[in-house]
């Protein structure tokens, strides 16, 4: 296993597209990294430029020490699974297992013990004769992982491998490939649009947009302090709520002010938004950081009253579409919350979780 | 009701017009040389072999030419066409849009106007009057189009796999070898109808590129059926019966490798 460092990797496609701008990246040993982000943000190109698929404009790659700039996909001791599994049509299981194995003139002894290992763990033992068109699209994505395993890379590269699959197999493949990851103790780059599979399987996350890096770091680091409001409102779903507004100087301390509530913010945030006072700013906070007012005491300065607009029962919980003055926001409450739609509540902000971004540049001031 | 019976009035009436040429031509090569005067449309009194035997005695070392010929030329272009549509699929590489579209506009040279530097050229070299002359030839006129059946062929392979046959560790020859060829079977098959009926039919550079009988393909010696002084159209017409049941033959072998699904099963099906 090897650790996967990227010094400012840059792409540029055809016709100036930059894809990968300046990207600074060190992947450990044995860490779980998932690159996120929504379409186009380059973090399939980053991971295709890692394999050696895509020649890389500038910067430099090592993988276990080695730079590889120049040395070709199947010299870099890496696997790779794809987003349409990309097997073989006309090889059998066991041959799409063993295909890497054979061309690396590995002894037949060993790549059969390596591709019944692999198999078992799979537990595709019993398809190795069948062609891939004769398997549904989780054993094909087994299929497409075993191919992977039996040859023991380095690093493994995953491309989405998961948003061909329906729901519930999601969720089931997600737990095996963490399973997966804690077995084989190796070193995993996995891409994926989905925060939520980025956040349940990613020991470390990088989240892009437009080719550059916006933050690294742990699942929960990211979504308790995120860097900027791009990655406060792509991470977590419902997402994150904005409220652009004005913080205004109360008393001793600073306020988020609108036209319909006032939100007090805490001393200590007082050095942080000091120089905001008077200012546009984006208020955010999370749905969840909502709670009904009855039984809280102090609501003083944290209170909003707010129409319901929509009201989403998931069954574990209920998410309310809200509307106060000319600000609309989520929030998510406990399954057994009555309300109905046109009905004003109080809902009371937990100050703790409060976010308040710069609205020009959108990065976080807290 | 009578909406179809018009649709099928006129599908009858295209049907007959299509077939109508085919009709002729086997029906005089079926002639007694007596019942020619009756015209080419009139039913034949009594069926005759005789104009045949005749024909094919004549023609049976052409037909054997035109056998070499067309088989090694539509073998090596499709060969070859199979590796430029792979390169130019799936690499990219400085120019190679230009160098697509020009190998793709030797498609459009009309034959007639490279005829005597080409004649020239194969006299020079010592492939005047060869099978390999001929063969080269078909081989570089069919380049233009087997590379573009075939990249359009390729586009439709997924990348992927491409992609991940490099990381398993295939090289760029491997790849070809190893994946590609294997999925290429209907493409080959089309490649291979269109070439081997285009070179089979083809008739000028055979005329022009051979002198007698020794590489001289079918289609010459078909027309060199007609004597300069009487024209025996029976023979004439057994002759061209003859050259046409290889290529439907081929046509009918070669359709059933069209397998329809070959791909299914390697992506998202």
């Amino acid at each position: 296993m090897a650790e996967v460092v990227l010094k400012e990797l840059t792409k540029v496609f055809d016709g100036n597209v930059v894809a990968v701008d300046k990207f600074n990246l060190e992947v450990k040993d044995k860490e779980f990294l998932v690159l996120v982000g929504p379409s186009g943000c380059g973090k399939s190109t980053t991971l295709r430029c890692v394999a050696g698929l895509e020649e890389i404009t500038e910067g430099e790659i090592f993988i276990g020490g080695k730079l590889v700039n120049d040395i070709p996909p199947k010299d870099r001791d890496i696997a790779m699974v794809f987003q349409n599994y990309a097997l073989y049509p006309h090889m059998n299981v066991y041959k799409n297992l063993s295909f890497g194995l054979e061309l690396r003139k590995m002894k037949k002894d060993e790549i059969n013990k390596r591709v019944h290992e692999a198999a078992q763990i799979l537990d595709i033992e019993h398809l190795l004769d069948r062609k891939p068109k004769a398997l549904s699209g989780g054993q094909r994505q087994r299929v497409a992982v075993g191919r992977a395993i039996v040859r023991k890379p380095k690093v493994f590269l995953f491309d989405e491998p998961l948003s061909n699959l329906d729901a519930k197999l999601r969720v089931q493949m997600r737990t095996e490939l963490a399973k997966l990851h804690q077995n084989l103790q190796a070193t995993i780059i996995y891409v994926t649009h989905d925060q939520v599979e980025a956040m349940t399987m990613g020991t470390k996350i990088v989240v892009m947009k437009d080719g550059l890096i916006q933050q690294v770091s742990d699942p929960l680091t990211l979504y308790d302090f995120p860097v900027n409001k791009f990655v406060a409102g792509f991470i977590g779903s419902p997402p994150m709520n904005f409220i652009d507004t004005e913080i205004v100087k109360e008393k001793d301390c600073y306020a988020i002010k609108t036209d319909s509530f006032t939100i007090v913010l805490t001393p200590d945030k007082n050095k942080l938004v000091s120089s905001y006072a008077g200012k546009r700013v984006t208020f955010g906070f999370r749905p969840e950081d909502l709670i009904d007012e009855s039984g809280v005491k102090d609501k003083e300065g944290r209170l909003i009253r707010a129409r319901v607009e929509v009201i989403e029962p998931l069954g574990s919980e209920i998410y309310l579409h809200l509307s106060s003055g000319k600000d609309f926001f989520m929030a998510r409450v406990p399954h057994h919350y009555k309300t109905e739609i046109g009905k004003e509540v109080g809902l009371v902000v937990d100050l703790e979780k409060t976010h308040v971004f710069d609205v020009e540049t959108e990065k976080a001031i807290f | 009701m009578g909406k179809k019976a018009l649709i099928y009035v006129v599908l009858i009436a295209l049907a007959l017009f299509y077939i109508f040429p085919i009709y002729t031509l086997l029906n005089t090569s079926l002639k007694t040389d007596e019942d020619l005067k009756y015209g080419p449309v009139a039913p034949t009194h009594q069926v005759f072999f005789g104009a045949y035997t005749k024909a094919f005695n004549l023609i049976k070392k052409q037909l054997l030419n035109s056998a070499v010929i067309t088989v090694f030329a539509t073998i090596i272009s499709s060969i070859l066409g199979s590796m430029s549509g792979y390169i130019f699929s799936k690499f990219r590489f400085k120019g190679d849009r230009v160098v697509f579209l020009v190998l793709v506009l030797g498609f459009y040279i009309a034959p007639q106007s490279i005829l005597i530097p080409l004649v020239i050229f194969m006299g020079k070299i010592g492939l005047f009057n060869t099978y390999l002359g001929l063969i080269l030839t078909h081989v570089a006129y069919g380049m233009p189009i087997t590379t573009l059946l075939f990249r359009n062929y390729y586009e439709g392979l997924p990348q992927e796999i491409v992609d991940s046959s490099w990381v398993d560790g295939c090289g760029t020859f491997q790849t070809y070898t190893k994946i590609i060829l294997p999925l290429s079977l209907p493409g080959f098959a089309v490649v291979a109808i269109f070439q081997f009926t285009n070179i089979w039919n083809e008739f000028l550079f055979g005329l022009t590129l051979t002198r007698g009988v020794t590489s001289q393909p079918v289609t010459v010696a078909v027309a060199n059926l007609k004597g300069t002084t009487v024209a025996a159209w029976n023979m004439i017409c057994a002759g061209a019966a003859i050259t046409t049941v290889p290529v439907v033959l081929i046509y009918i072998f070669l359709l059933k490798m069209i397998i329809k699904g070959l791909l299914m099963g390697s992506v998202k099906g």
